[in-house]
């Protein structure tokens, strides 16, 4: 082999790893135009809803969606989304800001927290002044609630866990579930403490009650200001511990932000969505 | 808690007015009660919001408590006549004083007076030793708040700094209650139900008949807002919140003023 066929092999070489380049650049540059933004920003709490099941399904639906979510706040998302810098914001619970005639919001599902005690409680209700104290240590015996003289044993969920959030930031404004309340991981083992423990209080997602009420575990949500935990109460807002979750687009939205919405509302989306445990709306 | 994930459910949404709110709440739940296979879902903001979902289509059923505002109407006139209202029930502001406070009547005009802070002492209008005039208003996201504005302060007048705002209907009786020198405004059921000293206004109290008979100033109609060739589930509700057997019977037991 002389030197001039070594450059040739070397030029073709460099010649067929330049048109593969150029084609993978160019088809990657297809791919880049064809794809369409999607920018979702806001309450984290609708957020965590739909990174469960909801997003990878849509885009098996819509691959060509370039769908990025950020959690975060919902007043947040709504500033974001009237600057233009996001397509779609995630709202918990209905904001009143200056009326914005330019935004169309759009419920999508409603999550709900129950406050459980065992089955054998003689507690039938609770004041959502009492609840806020039992969860901050104030009140610690049941004798105040009107139960027995012993003492009340609190369980909670890890932090960030949805049901726990709601807690935090619908019965308790924001404050924190006290840290003696000792921690579950999971509804189930929520589900059983309580069950099997007299004493105890705690709180479960509604999914999380659906899931796991069977008859073996004797667990009983408590009325909240002598409302039922019921779908009625629940729809109409009379039971305290819910939050409306919406999506808000721009009445200028994107193709792909309008898709994303009918596709949350359709039959398959309200069901992917209580799958991961709100209540449908549709 | 049982059936509730069915999709079997046929689910209205309602949204809109927080004065009109308490009354759909009582009456749907009545409605979910009689008719189990109907799911309501009630999000409470405002007015406009109750306009503007149907407008939008992003709800079945709108509430409100005042005109259409301009800026959504200029949107819509074209198709206006596709829209209609169901008049549901009546409800009125109320002027309270603490229950010391001699002066019965005020006129409009010294309503707007006192809540643009232009009048400060309640010896202009004959309490001696009244001292300053302390303001309450609910907050501006409450309905009363924007037809206070409209009725009472018009375009270039607005409710002073002044005032100090709470949240609650409960709150606002109670500071007014506990402040001699105080005077608020409010819904007339709460104002009622508290006991709270009413003052006249343009020498009419806000009653059942003044009110439906708009001869006492500050009343508002609570309304529902839907399309004409809205769903056959969307005109059953309607008409069983119209209908004196059943929604209509519901507003008076609450104390509301009735349609009827």
């Amino acid at each position: 082999m002389n030197r001039r066929t070594v450059f040739k092999g070397v030029g073709i070489g460099i010649g067929v790893i330049c048109a593969v380049g150029a084609a993978n650049f160019y088809q990657a540059l297809l791919e880049l135009r064809r794809r369409k933004p999607l920018i979702i920003g806001g309450a984290t709490v609708v957020k965590r809803l739909l990174d469960a099941r909801l997003i990878e399904t849509f885009l098996k639906y819509y691959p060509e969606a370039d769908l990025l979510i950020e959690g975060g706040y919902s007043h947040g998302g709504l500033i974001a989304l009237e600057r233009g810098s996001i397509d779609l914001a995630m709202m918990s619970n209905h904001l009143v800001l200056e009326d914005k005639l330019n935004f169309l919001e759009y419920l999508i599902g409603i999550e709900t927290v129950g406050i459980i005690v065992n089955d054998n409680s003689v507690i039938k209700n609770i004041s959502t002044i009492d609840a806020r104290r039992v969860f901050q240590s104030e009140i610690t015996n049941w004798k105040e609630l009107g139960g027995p003289d012993a003492p009340i044993e609190v369980y909670s969920r890890p932090d960030g866990e949805t049901a726990k959030t709601s807690v935090e930031q619908v019965l308790l404004d924001g404050r924190f579930v006290h840290e003696h309340a000792r921690v579950l991981h999971s509804n189930r083992a929520m589900a059983e403490q309580v069950s099997s423990n007299p004493l105890a209080i705690g709180f479960i997602s509604q999914q999380g009650y659906l899931t796991t009420k069977e008859p073996t575990l004797k667990i009983r949500p408590l009325s909240i200001d002598g409302i039922e935990m019921d779908q009625r109460s629940i729809g109409l807002g009379l039971y305290p511990l819910v939050r409306q979750l919406f999506l808000v687009i721009r009445d200028d939205a994107s193709d792909i932000s309008k898709k994303f919405i009918a596709f949350v509302l359709s039959d398959e989306g309200q069901t992917l969505l209580a799958d991961s445990g709100a209540l449908r709306v549709r | 808690m049982t059936g509730m994930q069915s999709s079997s459910l046929t689910r209205l949404q309602i949204r809109g007015s927080a004065s009109v709110t308490p009354l759909i709440q009582k009456i749907g739940y009545q409605y979910m009660t009689d008719f189990p296979s109907i799911e309501l879902i009630l999000s409470k903001s405002n007015s406009l919001h109750g306009f503007k979902a149907i407008v939008d289509g992003t709800a079945d059923i709108g509430m409100v408590s005042s005109e259409m505002p301009e800026e959504l109407l200029k949107k819509t006139q074209d198709k206006n006549s596709e829209y209609k209202y169901t008049l549901l029930a009546y409800d009125a502001l109320a002027v309270i004083v603490h229950s010391s406070n001699p002066i019965k009547n005020l006129k409009l005009y010294d309503l707007k007076r006192i809540f643009s802070g232009r009048a400060k002492d309640w010896k202009e209008f004959g309490w001696h030793d009244g001292g300053n005039i302390e303001l309450y208003s609910p907050h501006p996201t409450d309905q009363s708040f924007a037809t206070w504005r409209r009725v009472v302060m018009g375009e270039n007048s607005y409710v002073t700094i002044a005032s100090k705002t709470l949240n609650s209907s409960k709150a606002i009786t109670q500071s007014v209650e506990n402040n001699r020198q105080s005077i608020a405004y409010l819904s007339s059921i709460p104002a009622y139900a508290a006991g709270s000293a009413i003052v006249q206004v343009d020498g009419q109290y806000p009653s059942s008949e003044t009110i439906s008979k708009k001869q006492y100033l500050l009343s508002q109609e609570l309304k529902l807002f839907s399309k004409i060739d809205t769903s056959d589930q969307v005109q059953k509700f309607l008409n069983y919140c119209v209908s004196q057997k059943t929604g209509q019977a519901i507003i008076k037991d609450m104390g509301w003023i009735s349609i009827g």
